[in-house]
């Protein structure tokens, strides 16, 4: 078990092997952490790694999206700090396991650098290697 | 040393005295061990774009041979659905490149076409676009009023990811291409293509291993991460492709189809990932952030010589003045793409 760090927050959460357990996670979000870790299309992902959110000084517009093999992952906040770093996030094509690609964004404001998902699967492209999800809705 | 093609910078800034050239290095350790200090990017003045609200700035950006800025802002849950915007700060105008621009009935707009990738060359921008029908293609618009030109059509079953132009014309796309799996699926293949001045792909290149990060071990999805995290530029005659992993690793393409080795650059610490490129024919200039998973806040520009073995110089900016690189000069001068009052700004920065 390992504790994840909010940066800038008073957050904690442990990640076990089976999941994520989110402890106390507030990171100037008033969305429970609770709500955070789900994804559109179905209920709360298996995170296996540290999941590092940054001060949001307004709720979340989109849940996170957890990512078991820790790639692309991002988390959408509104207000000033609107990215996370570190992330977890959306997966636009309406899947939430995994983010296989993406793009660097920037805010040019706090000159924060973080990598944002743009996909889970290409859009004509089957691969074949969505891992399996494990959340339930 | 030759422009960087991508920049030549505004007009009405004075820019200070040259800069000795940069280098490349074939070395995968930290910059920082040979190079010298961090020079400092100093603060200059700013345009405002009153008609472009302020917004977080999605990789790439690029810039033309006048020093207008083309980006994209980042769109949730859509990203590459992003239009692409052009900041001319000579005429403090605005452009905005998008699908509905588009008068060609033979591409396909509907269901979604997006935009995944775009470079700007010789007045026109190209898109690389893809729509959830499992077409791709090739659009070409107008660098100066954004209207539509152009389509080619790309071959069935490859994804464009990647692409430059070369002065000639010619185009350099990087992608995948699927072949069919015995379980119904599809594997993936990186492929890049040459597109000459025409429309027509004259070469499949043996390239695109470049984006791969374990060779026939790859699985897909860090193939596609690796691919679509990747930078390409093209410069002169040459397109520059760099991939940001553990080490950062620089392959050039010839406008001919011609493939160099791959080298290894010397970045600024393993913690370090490339996400910014500028080239020109003699060097090219890699923006670095560190800890791009957990952090993302402090960036470096280092300048590379293509001929040599070091790299020259590393400028680091000022804490007022940032944002998203859009130009930069090739000597002392850049411009970024940032946020001020509610609006989008180019803000001039300079090493004097």
């Amino acid at each position: 078990m390992k504790p994840m760090i909010v940066a800038g927050a008073v957050a904690a959460a442990m990640l076990t092997s089976g999941g994520l357990i989110a402890q106390g996670l507030n990171v100037g979000c008033p969305y429970p952490i609770s709500s955070q870790y789900e994804c559109y299309d179905a209920g709360p992902p298996v995170c296996q790694r540290k999941i590092v959110l940054r001060n949001c000084s307004g709720p979340l517009t989109s849940p996170l999206c957890c990512d078991p093999e820790d790639t692309i992952m991002e988390a959408v906040c509104c207000g000033e700090e609107t990215y996370s770093a570190g992330v977890a996030g959306p997966c636009p094509d309406g899947g939430g396991a995994k983010c296989t690609y993406g793009a660097t964004v920037v805010n040019p404001e706090s000159g924060k650098v973080v990598r944002a998902c743009a996909g889970a699967q290409l859009p004509h492209l089957k691969t074949g290697n969505v891992p399996e999800r494990k959340g339930t809705s | 040393m030759r422009r960087f093609s991508t920049l030549a910078m505004l007009a009405a800034c004075a820019w200070g005295a040259d800069q000795p050239p940069a280098s490349v290095v074939q070395s995968s350790k930290p910059v920082t061990a040979q190079s010298p200090a961090p020079v400092a990017i100093h603060r200059g003045r700013m345009v405002d774009f009153t008609s472009v609200p302020a917004g977080m700035v999605m990789g790439p950006t690029k810039c033309d041979d006048s020093g207008a800025v083309y980006f994209r802002q980042y769109k949730p849950r859509d990203v590459y659905g992003a239009a692409i915007v052009k900041l001319d700060p000579r005429e403090n105008r605005s452009l905005v490149i998008n699908v509905s621009s588009i008068g060609d009935s033979s591409v396909a707009k509907a269901p979604t076409l997006r935009f995944v990738d775009f470079t700007v060359n010789g007045g026109a921008v190209y898109v690389a676009a893809t729509n959830e029908d499992a077409k791709a293609y090739i659009l070409k618009f107008s660098a100066g009023d954004g209207s539509f030109q152009s389509a080619i059509s790309l071959e069935e079953k490859f994804y464009p990811m990647k692409i430059a132009a070369f002065n000639s014309g010619a185009l350099l796309v990087a992608g995948v291409k699927t072949t069919p799996k015995p379980d119904s699926t599809s594997a993936l293949q990186n492929d890049t293509v040459l597109i000459d001045r025409t429309g027509v792909i004259a070469k499949h290149l043996n390239a695109g291993d470049w984006g791969d990060t374990k060779g026939d071990q790859a699985v897909d999805h860090e193939r596609l991460d690796a691919l679509s995290m990747s930078l390409m530029e093209g410069a002169g005659t040459s397109a520059y492709l760099i991939q940001s992993s553990a080490a950062t690793t620089l392959a050039v393409v010839g406008d001919g189809g011609t493939v160099e080795p791959p080298r290894k650059l010397r970045s600024p610490g393993e913690d370090y990932s490339a996400f910014n490129l500028r080239a020109s024919g003699t060097s090219i200039l890699v923006e670095y952030v560190k800890d791009l998973k957990s952090s993302g806040t402090v960036t470096e520009f280092v300048l590379y010589d293509l001929s040599l073995d070091q790299p020259v110089q590393v400028y680091r900016a000022d804490a007022d003045v940032g944002g998203a690189l859009g130009c930069y000069d090739g000597r002392d001068g850049f411009t970024f793409v940032n946020n001020h009052g509610g609006h989008t700004v180019l803000m001039n920065g300079s090493l004097n």
